[in-house]
């Protein structure tokens, strides 16, 4: 841990190039964290400054994961092997399943990966018979290939493909259609910018395209939602590993994706069959400051948060969490203390021992006394599917994830403490809000984290 | 299907449904234009668009129809006498003393008291008692003890349309304050010695600070333009202590525009997200807004951080002044976020300082280039407060919707003509609700 005082910072949330300038006597090293975080630290003498930077170099990229933090981390409040059983996949799908009818089937949502059908258009009769068994006599299914059209077709060429007709017949496929890192790490880099003009904001924000990847993800659950709920039809979802946009549109799309945690189990089950985790270890390696441009890393699960977040916004009565969990996720998808998101798959998570040898943030979160930090004041248990609209207008930059160190959050914190007092019944306080002036300003060094825990 | 019904003062479009009736009511006076599309298999469709920005389509089966409905509402949008307006109609039955008392509620002296004046450096004045000096101005200014009626006079004669520099806020924790006026009538070289006096007046006014700054809110390029037809800004050389500076906010034609294309970005059928970013970039609209809130968090921090008075002017200095006045106001007193001070900050630095209503949001058929969104883009900028500080105004948006609503909709006498000397003239207090 490096302990700067009112500042907790570990070591793996901050990327392996931190920058370091020299100055007279003094020097100057810049962090800049997976959470998004800037700090810059003033050492006086050359030297120390030299020493601390190298150590910190070695500590942040830690090789083996078993020498990463959660294998150390030992909270008083927890005991190990904890929380591990608390959502485990069996209970999930035998909730699911008795919620079918007696009388019809309900739709039912499955995911995969592609079919290797290859360049030679290759066939399998089991696949094509497992399908078949979904759907009764006449009745359709769709599969939604989350890669566009022109995607599919070029993955037949390394072995992959999509199911063709005359195979599948019963089954409609539709394709939705990316370099998703690139975009990410372009918004933070323009949100970073606090002496941009309006025009170049606009354009900064157009360019990089992550409002579009929200708008895409949210469309492409609505469909899948759609075609179960209005089509009443079986719905088979795959890209191409069926472990990021697979993973991404089966977890929206689910109705009751509004009590946690329920959606963050499909996207990583702590008991279940191996591959049908998503690879956070790949995925969430840097974040958005990292000069090296990992092949593997992409902001899938952030993309995830932010697609729940716009829900949160439009529906404020609906999710039985507020945003503070979705930040907390966030930041411990990236770099934790606890285990639940630490290698790839279930398989590595067994090689590594991870339910032996560190904590669940699950069972973090889920004490009393923590949990009630991350509820939503306004919530309504509602048995009704949610609608989004996925018009541009309707999705709004994450202004709570990508401004979080640029701008204090003190006047929202303060109208949400104020939402809990109404919705609690208590008396409100005296109103002293904002002061006399309004005013903000930009980068509030004396501004705590949102989640210091 | 339903009935559409045309009174004189309203739309009425009543759906056909046999369980609730539910009825459609629009104004005339919130038409903005009406629409004669092409002609369908369903029926001759019209669109009409208001001010509010809600948009109506009407489909009528016959065209002969269609078109006497698009004539009458051509006619009934676009009034040509005060007395058509929806004001002098509009009876909610309240007794004579409860319609004077409403007119009453809001009380400008009793806000300059409320500031603290008049005081040792402030005081109220009636040389413009007749309108006699400025046909735009309020009966009654307040203007520095030092300026005398001859110095007022003769500066309002080196100003735009007499505007001279007058009274919008006074911050009493350190004297500094908020004046306005339109732009000096110095053209390359000309100079009014009661003009520099007035300027001096405003500082001696505020004995903790040795300068004034004087803050034209144009682009410099159209100041420097207007210099070429005898107008244009201060010259730092000529008026002494004070600190010029340009904003940059620019015309009420450019405005009109910006609305008119970032309303056609919301009329996009299934926009992707980077046509409408790009959309709305190309408008121009929120860098306006912007423009306006830096315009006023300027005058604001000058006023609040450095205790420096502030001369405020455009080129009329009733729209962007307006605009700019108001926002530095409510960033400094917590008094004018809540709803009586609202409704007085409008009153003040909109009403009373003569923004022209009639002009800018075509109560009365007129020059269609005087249309322009300046109080729109002032209620914007109140909303883009209150969205960043949700605890500190007393009011909500539906208030704010409410305001930008009747600023249209001549329901009430309050936003009529374009000054209160043409108010007076038209006796709108005995006959209005307010």
């Amino acid at each position: 841990m490096l302990a700067v005082p009112g500042i907790d910072l570990l070591f793996s949330s901050v990327p392996q190039s931190a920058e370091f300038r020299l100055a007279n006597s003094s020097g100057t090293i810049t962090l800049r964290c997976k959470d998004l975080k800037v700090l810059q630290l003033e050492i006086p003498g050359m030297e120390e400054c030299l020493n601390i930077a190298s150590s910190i170099e070695a500590l942040s990229s830690v090789d083996s994961v078993m020498m990463m933090y959660p294998f150390f981390y030992r909270p008083q409040s927890l005991k190990l092997e904890e929380g591990w059983h608390l959502f485990p996949l069996q209970q999930y799908f035998q909730q699911i399943a008795s919620q079918v009818s007696l009388e019809g089937r309900d739709p039912a949502m499955l995911r995969s990966s592609q079919p290797l059908t290859g360049p030679n258009r290759k066939r399998c009769r089991e696949d094509e018979m497992l399908l078949g068994t979904v759907l009764e006599e006449g009745e359709r299914g769709f599969i939604i290939d989350t890669r566009s059209a022109q995607a599919a077709k070029q993955a037949r060429m390394t072995g992959g493909g999509t199911e063709p007709k005359s195979s599948y017949p019963q089954w409609r496929r539709l394709h939705r259609g990316r370099p998703l890192q690139e975009s990410f790490i372009k918004l933070v880099d323009a949100c970073n910018d606090t002496a941009i003009n309006m025009d170049r904001w606009l354009n900064r924000l157009e360019s990089c395209r992550w409002l579009s990847h929200v708008k895409a993800a949210l469309s492409t659950a609505c469909l899948a939602a759609q075609c179960m709920d209005r089509e009443e039809a079986n719905v088979l979802v795959h890209g191409a590993e069926g472990t990021d946009t697979t993973l991404l549109v089966t977890a929206l799309a689910q109705p009751g994706c509004a009590t946690p945690p329920l959606p963050f189990t499909s996207m990583i089950p702590p008991g279940g069959s191996p591959q049908a985790g998503h690879p956070f270890h790949l995925r969430c390696a840097r974040s958005a400051y990292s000069h090296a441009r990992l092949k593997q890393e992409a902001p899938l699960f952030l993309l995830f948060l932010d697609c729940v977040w716009q829900l949160s916004r439009q529906f404020p009565f609906s999710l039985e969490f507020g945003e503070r969990l979705l930040l907390t996720l966030f930041d411990d998808a990236y770099a934790s203390a606890y285990g639940t998101f630490l290698c790839n798959n279930e398989k590595e998570r067994c090689l590594c021992k991870v339910k032996e040898n560190t904590h669940s943030l699950w069972a973090w979160l889920n004490q009393p006394g923590e949990r009630k930090k991350y509820l939503n004041p306004l919530y309504l248990p509602n048995a009704l599917v949610i609608w989004p609209s996925v018009e541009p207008q309707s999705i709004q930059l994450w202004q709570g994830l990508f401004f979080r160190w640029i701008r204090s959050s003190q006047y929202l914190d303060e109208a949400w403490a104020e939402i809990q007092r109404l919705v609690e019944g208590n008396e409100p306080p005296v109103k002293d809000s904002a002061g006399n002036r309004l005013s903000q300003s930009l980068s509030d060094p004396t501004a705590q984290p949102e989640n210091g825990r | 299907m339903g009935t559409l019904y045309l009174t004189a003062t309203h739309v009425i479009f009543v759906e056909n449904g046999s369980e609730t009736r539910k009825e459609t009511w629009v104004l005339h006076s919130q038409i903005s234009s009406i629409e004669k599309q092409a002609t369908t298999a369903t029926g001759c469709p019209l669109l009409i668009r208001c001010k509010n920005f809600q948009v109506i389509q009407l489909v009528i089966p016959q065209e002969r129809d269609c078109h006497d409905v698009y004539i009458s509402l051509i006619r009934l949008a676009r009034p040509v006498k005060y007395e058509e307006l929806y004001c002098f109609s509009f009876n909610p039955k309240l007794d004579k003393e409860e319609r004077e008392q409403g007119w009453k509620l809001v009380d400008l002296n009793e806000e300059y008291n409320r500031m603290g004046i008049p005081n040792n450096y402030w005081q109220i004045s009636d040389v413009n008692r007749d309108y006699g000096v400025c046909d735009s101005y309020p009966t009654e200014v307040y203007v520095p003890k030092s300026a005398t009626a001859h110095i007022i006079v003769g500066s309002s004669k080196f100003r735009s349309r007499r505007r001279f520099p007058a009274l919008s806020y006074y911050c009493k924790d350190n004297n500094a304050s908020i004046c306005r006026s339109s732009q000096p009538l110095s053209g390359f070289s000309a100079r009014c010695l009661e003009d520099e006096q007035m300027l001096q007046a405003i500082r001696k006014a505020n004995p903790g600070s040795d300068f004034i700054y004087v803050v034209d809110t144009r682009p410099k390029l159209n100041a420097m333009a207007n210099r070429a037809a005898g107008k244009g800004y201060e010259n730092e050389d000529n008026y002494s202590n004070i600190k010029f500076q340009f904003i940059g906010i620019e015309n009420i034609h450019v405005m009109r525009n910006s609305l008119q294309k970032m309303l056609e970005v919301c009329e996009l059928k299934s926009p992707s997200m980077s046509d409408f970013l790009w959309g709305l970039e190309n408008s121009g609209w929120l860098k306006h807004i912007k423009a306006i809130m830096d315009a006023g968090i300027f005058i604001a921090k000058a006023v609040a951080e450095e205790g420096v008075s502030v001369l405020v002017h455009c080129s009329d200095g009733w729209d962007r002044t307006a605009q700019v006045c108001s926002v530095a106001s409510l960033l400094l007193d917590p008094y004018y976020r809540t709803m009586k001070g609202f409704m007085v900050l409008i009153e003040k630095d909109w009403v009373s300082f003569g923004h022209k209503f009639n002009h800018r949001y075509g109560n009365l058929d007129g020059d269609p280039k005087e249309i322009s969104p300046v109080i729109d883009q002032f209620i914007e900028c109140v909303w883009q407060l209150m969205e960043q500080f949700p605890c500190a105004f007393e009011f909500n948006e539906r208030f704010l919707i409410h305001i930008q609503h009747h600023i249209y909709s001549c329901q009430f006498g309050n936003f009529l003509c374009n000054s209160q000397k043409e108010r007076r003239e038209l006796k709108y207090e005995r006959i209005n609700e307010n």
